[in-house]
């Protein structure tokens, strides 16, 4: 299977995308490269294709069964999951893109580039770190990051025109007081909205593996940063290909829509005392899903033998991922707000009593 | 011993008696209880009985710092009992704090004048506790045993102290009153402590739980984040009216509050100004 890397014109060596510049650069000789630039002076070392050497069966089938692959660089055989679209080589640390895992009905339509480096990742979750109150002290420093890799994570983002609709009862109530009765008076209503909507870029990730609620936290994406895909944007980053189609991630959109247009709805009933949603209904009318790929930050820190994952978004620096709790810095907050708490009302008691 | 020696003994025993007075001077002369508490003009009691009284009288008047004075009469001067105590009380040098508990055979009735910190200390409902105490033994001609029960009774509730929440601040003057607290602070405290604690652990336990939420990661997601609004096209709304329904509830009116211008619920005082012109509490019953 043909392996791409991405080399520097200059000097040969392997080019990666660099996400402060938003071009490629050469660690080596430290020349810089726009997208065209790459295109038209790169070469794509390919590979000799083992897989196919070893099996001529396998060796054309690109729809991810082969879990082998030869560096461009250096020629070391290295396995992979069999999802992975781009990656490292272990032995040379030289960039590798899969191009077989990224074409046909697996060629993204596009991709939204790292915007963050890894220098800038580690910052932008330290401060992070640094505003919350519980976290323990030795987990600021930084010195616990285990991990950091960059990650272009499937999405399938759905482009949808609905119609949807809701049934509610509503109330007004009135009350007055004449002579030795008090009045109350209800007044009930039948509501209904119905509107046809659009809903542009719903995510849903199509990775197995990838947590949804994790995925889910890190939105929203900023979509004008969407570019027309290109391989040489992976060069430097790890890559999946998505192992759930549109099909399968659908019921989670579904769900997410419905939601959606309930609330949106909801919101053009005014007027109402209360308002309880009786009956709601929803119809697709069009239905589109895209391919993407979107950047993630997966970052993984040790602390007291547990591992920590976290993730972030790598064009926004939106994190994921839970914290872990310091007891005593807990036990400290509680009492000090406790005692402070006590103080204030006893003073108030004093000056009411 | 040497010159010196016995001078700073002198010195030293000087100081402590200049302390002692100081001691007694701030405190208030409530300290020393008047000489006589019993004043039995009806002659109820016998020699024993006026004794022993005397003694306790002593006694509970110097634990409680105010003076507590029985006396009996058989000749009101056609005077109300009221009246009676107050001036009886203020016109014979007692301590401003203090109660007098009178045994009106004229009028057969019994009468409780309280003045100072003990207008407080007996509220209206106290007051009528007191003479249920010694009702019983009045009805029956036990004077001497009505007296000791109306003391026991008396000593249990200046046990007991102020009835919380009445009078906060009242008490003007130092007093030797041990439970009766004159910060206003203190005594809410005293009271309302376990709410505050109730109070402060769950306003911690709260601002804890928003702590450990904002531990991880939250969605920024809102239904509008991916709904393009340009394109909405709400074509149907109805809003139809169905149907009123009316109710009526009677309103119930409270009794109004029983009798006498405090109008409070439990604990208070009444209190009215004596012919001297000083503020008394008090309460009577006929036997």
């Amino acid at each position: 299977m043909a392996t791409v890397t991405y080399k520097c014109p200059n000097c040969g060596a392997p080019l990666e995308f660099n996400a402060e510049s938003q071009n490629w650069t050469c660690d080596f000789c430290d020349s810089e490269f726009t997208a065209a630039a790459l295109e038209a002076h790169t070469e794509q070392a390919s590979s000799f294709d083992y897989a196919a050497a070893d099996d001529p069966q396998t060796g054309s089938d690109f729809s991810g069964e082969i879990l082998e692959y030869a560096c461009p660089n250096c020629g070391a055989r290295i396995l992979t999951d069999k999802n992975t679209s781009a990656t490292f080589c272990l032995f040379c640390h030289s960039p590798a893109i899969l191009s077989e895992r990224l074409t046909g009905e697996f060629r993204p339509s596009a991709v939204i580039p790292f915007q963050m480096d890894k220098q800038a990742a580690t910052t932008a979750f330290l401060n992070w770190c640094k505003r919350k109150p519980l976290v323990p002290k030795d987990f600021k420093s930084g010195d616990q990051l285990q991990k950091i890799s960059g990650l272009y994570v499937p999405f399938w983002l759905f482009h949808c025109r609905v119609t949807g609709s809701i049934h509610a009862r509503a109330q007004n109530i009135r009350s007055w007081t004449s002579g030795d009765y008090r009045y109350t008076e209800t007044s009930h209503y039948a509501v209904s909205r119905r509107a046809h909507m659009e809903f542009n870029g719903i995510p849903a990730d199509g990775s197995q593996k990838m947590d949804d609620s994790l995925m889910q936290t890190l939105e929203p994406y900023d979509y004008s940063g969407l570019q027309k895909f290109d391989m040489g944007y992976l060069s430097g980053y790890f890559s999946e290909k998505y192992d759930l189609n549109n099909q399968d991630v659908f019921p989670n959109i579904s769900d997410r829509l419905s939601q959606y247009t309930e609330s949106i709805l909801r919101g053009t009933i005014h007027g109402y005392g209360s308002v309880t949603v009786v009956d709601r209904d929803l119809q697709y009318n069009q239905v589109h899903a895209d391919y993407a790929l979107l950047p993630v930050w997966m970052l993984t820190y040790q602390r007291k033998g547990k591992s920590y994952m976290f993730a972030m978004n790598g064009q926004t620096g939106k994190v994921a991922g839970r914290l872990p709790v310091s007891f005593a810095r807990a036990a400290g907050w509680f009492l000090g707000i406790a005692a402070g708490l006590f103080a204030l009302c006893s003073l108030i008691g004093g000056i009411i009593g | 011993m040497t010159k010196a020696v016995l001078q700073k003994r002198w010195i030293c025993l000087f100081f402590l008696s200049l302390m002692f007075c100081l001691t007694v001077c701030i405190s208030g002369t409530d300290v020393l209880a008047a000489d006589q508490l019993l004043f039995d003009e009806a002659g109820l009691f016998s020699d024993t009985q006026r004794a022993d009284l005397e003694e306790q009288l002593q006694a509970l008047s110097e634990k409680m710092g105010m003076d507590t004075v029985v006396l009996t009469i058989d000749d009101d001067l056609g005077k109300t009992s009221q009246d009676y105590a107050d001036d009886f009380y203020d016109n014979n040098g007692f301590s401003a704090s203090g109660f007098l508990f009178l045994l009106n055979m004229d009028y057969r009735e019994i009468y409780i004048s309280t003045a100072g910190d003990a207008i407080a200390l007996y509220t209206d409902e106290r007051i009528e506790s007191l003479l249920d105490a010694a009702y019983e033994y009045m009805t029956e001609g036990d004077y001497a045993d009505a007296v000791s029960a109306f003391l026991e009774r008396a000593e249990f509730y200046y046990d007991q102290g102020l009835v919380p929440d009445d009078f906060p601040g009242e008490a003007e003057h130092p007093g030797t009153y041990p439970s009766e607290q004159s910060n206003p602070f203190i005594s809410a405290f005293q009271s309302n402590w376990p709410l505050y604690l109730g109070i402060s652990l769950i306003g911690a336990g709260i601002a804890i739980l928003i702590m450990l939420s904002r531990n991880r990661g939250v969605s920024a997601v809102t239904p509008s984040t991916y709904h393009d609004a340009q394109d909405f096209d709400l074509f149907m709304h109805t809003d139809r009216f169905l149907h009123t329904t009316t109710t009526r509830t009677r309103i119930s009116h409270d009794p109004p509050a029983g009798g006498g211008s405090s109008g409070r619920s439990s604990g208070g005082s009444r209190t009215h100004t004596s012919s001297s012109g000083t503020r008394h509490g008090g309460g009577g019953r006929r036997f």
